[in-house]
């Protein structure tokens, strides 16, 4: 344990030096949520209407500003790059000879960077949110703002790993943007950032609570919002436990036979 | 005691043939050719505790290949190997903290933080007591002269500096055994010297095993007195350097210099011409022949100076590699 904190030191303090990089992906990815609170501001306003797919204006407002943060932090912030171009490049050959686990130190410095992206994005989210405080809601009760918070945790690790699975495959191919970009496509209606799953319509919706995705974003916003009943919480979570477990057990094996393919092929 | 023992290890790459073109690409996506390269064919040496031996060969002889089965990277096609009895591609803790490798071509020290900051980093992974990591730190740091830029950022370090840095790093856990991967590579000749004598003296200071690899005959030839001589994945010479001369050295350099202009034919007979211009001439003679021929020399032309050499070690190992080609 000891050792991926000194990783986690040693990251916060390289990605430190990167900081004002850091804080203008902050800024970029939030920029396109801001046109998209726009486009809702004047549907409502042209729908003069109070109410869309059971959301009110200042929920989806809410709903969308917590999708930009969770957006900014975790979804956008580390997407595997580093983990290609360490196999590609044959870094990992330096790495494998320590004694410590690999997989463990990606995972450190991937978690590293998303707190430091969010502490970071801390003060434009305290901004926006007070401009737009009119339409801002707060946590239905401190237990589900816990409960969000542990959501949005969990969120993180799924995502984590789905990516290193992907990344990973480098062991095989020599470029894995293009599997990682069309998850990032999938996952940028999936999640639910740009527009809550439940207006989608029925067969779509199908689709989306078969994908892990929706666990990233709009599961957690629906119990920040207090939209999920107790039922929906308890399955939700079962449900991302079951992901996150099979996420590990796949990346687990595929890690074991990339490093038997890496230590025959060499790099 | 032994520290390296490598039994016929072999090592094959696998590829599929890339075939040009764009209808060549598709193709292949169907039809693939299967090739294979053997990179290390079948080699057996051991290498007793404390010992600093040098591996030589050309680029693609199968040096970094071998080292990178010792380390535990690669896994070996065929063949066996212990490392302090351990088999490295087990990649056992025990003796990941046992052992160091530093590639001169790649760096693993954290780019764009201070060379101190892998250090650290380095002493939580190896799990290395603060009291020693101090202590070889600052014996080490002394050593190769490095305490005033060990807080600068890597990137802002000459690459000699950097090299320096990089062993420090792999040095700081004490490993019994280390490999070195060309770690001269790319230095200047006043750099190259100092790790050079660093090497040397912390070899005779630490009894740290030392396996190196270089292209620079330099380095081999001024730090071990055993050298593993290794082209086309094959062992061609094991042994003392001063006996790979003995065998291979039966000529001397002769260096003349004149003090009236001289021709050729004059000094054909002496022995091979190598080098000629008017007052200064360099000849290849047998060694048996070399006393007669130098007096011969001195006696029927006008000498000005006379220097008999041996012939340099790098002469003699491009003859092996072209004879083994």
């Amino acid at each position: 344990m000891k050792k991926y904190l000194a990783v986690a030191k040693a990251t916060w303090q390289e990605y430190l030096a990167y900081r004002t990089n850091l804080f203008l992906e902050v800024i970029g990815g939030f920029i396109a949520q801001l046109v998209i609170i726009a486009v809702w501001f004047s549907i409502f306003k042209d729908l003069k209407t109070e109410v869309v797919g059971g959301y009110s204006l200042p929920e989806m407002i809410t709903y969308l500003l917590g999708a930009g943060i969770i957006n900014s932090f975790i979804l956008i912030a580390s997407q595997g790059d580093e983990i290609n171009d360490d196999i590609n490049q044959g870094s990992l050959s330096g790495f494998l000879v320590k004694p410590f686990s690999v997989p463990l130190y990606w995972l450190s410095r991937d978690f590293c960077r998303r707190a430091l992206t969010f502490i970071l994005g801390i003060g434009e989210y305290l901004v926006i949110i007070l401009i737009l405080s009119n339409y801002f809601v707060f946590p239905f009760s401190l237990t589900n703002f816990l409960v969000f918070c542990l959501a949005v945790f969990l969120g993180g690790i799924l995502h984590f790993f789905l990516f290193y699975i992907f990344s990973i495959i480098a062991f095989w191919m020599d470029q894995t943007w293009g599997p990682r970009f069309v998850i990032r496509v999938i996952m940028s209606i999936a999640t639910g950032s740009l527009i809550p799953l439940s207006l989608f319509p029925d067969t779509w919706q199908l689709v989306f609570n078969l994908l892990p995705f929706k666990f990233m974003a709009y599961f957690p916003l629906q119990i920040y919002l207090g939209k999920a009943s107790l039922t929906e919480i308890i399955l939700g979570f079962s449900t991302v436990l079951v992901w996150i477990s099979a996420l590990i057990g796949i990346s687990i094996w595929l890690w074991g036979r990339g490093l038997k393919k890496y230590s025959a092929y060499g790099n | 005691m032994i520290a390296i023992s490598a039994k016929n290890l072999s090592k094959n790459y696998e590829y599929y043939k890339k075939v040009p073109g764009l209808f060549g690409a598709f193709k292949s996506l169907f039809q693939r050719e299967k090739l294979i390269t053997e990179a290390v064919k079948s080699i057996s040496f051991t290498v007793e505790q404390g010992e600093l031996v040098g591996f030589l060969g050309p680029n693609g002889s199968g040096k970094t290949s071998t080292l990178k089965m010792l380390s535990g990277i690669l896994h070996p096609s065929a063949g066996d190997a212990k490392v302090l009895d351990y088999t490295p591609w087990r990649r056992q803790e025990e003796y990941q903290k046992q052992f160091a490798i530093v590639m001169g071509q790649k760096n693993q020290l954290w780019w764009d933080l201070p060379a101190m900051e892998s250090f650290i980093l380095n002493k939580e992974i190896y799990e290395v007591p603060s009291d020693q990591f101090n202590k070889t730190l600052n014996y080490l740091a002394d050593l190769l002269d490095i305490t005033d830029i060990l807080n600068v950022p890597v990137r802002k370090l000459s690459l000699g500096q950097r090299m320096k840095c990089e062993l420090v790093a792999a040095l700081l856990h004490n490993p019994k055994v280390l490999f070195l991967d060309e770690p001269t590579i790319g230095l200047d000749v006043v750099s190259q010297q100092k790790i050079r004598e660093f090497l040397k003296k912390y070899n005779q200071e630490r009894k740290t095993t030392i396996l190196l690899t270089s292209h620079y005959m330099e380095d081999v030839v001024q730090l071990c007195k055993r050298v593993i001589i290794i082209s086309k994945g094959r062992i061609i010479y094991d042994g003392n350097i001063k006996e790979l001369i003995d065998r291979y050295a039966t000529n001397k350099i002769v260096t003349v210099t004149f003090e009236n202009d001289i021709t050729v034919d004059q000094l054909s007979m002496f022995g091979e011409i190598i080098e000629f211009d008017k007052r200064r001439v360099v000849l290849k003679i047998p060694d048996q022949k070399v006393k007669e021929n130098a007096a011969r020399i001195l006696a029927t032309l006008p000498i000005d100076d006379i220097l008999i050499n041996e012939i340099k070690v790098e002469e003699i190992v491009r003859h092996i590699f072209q004879k083994n080609r």
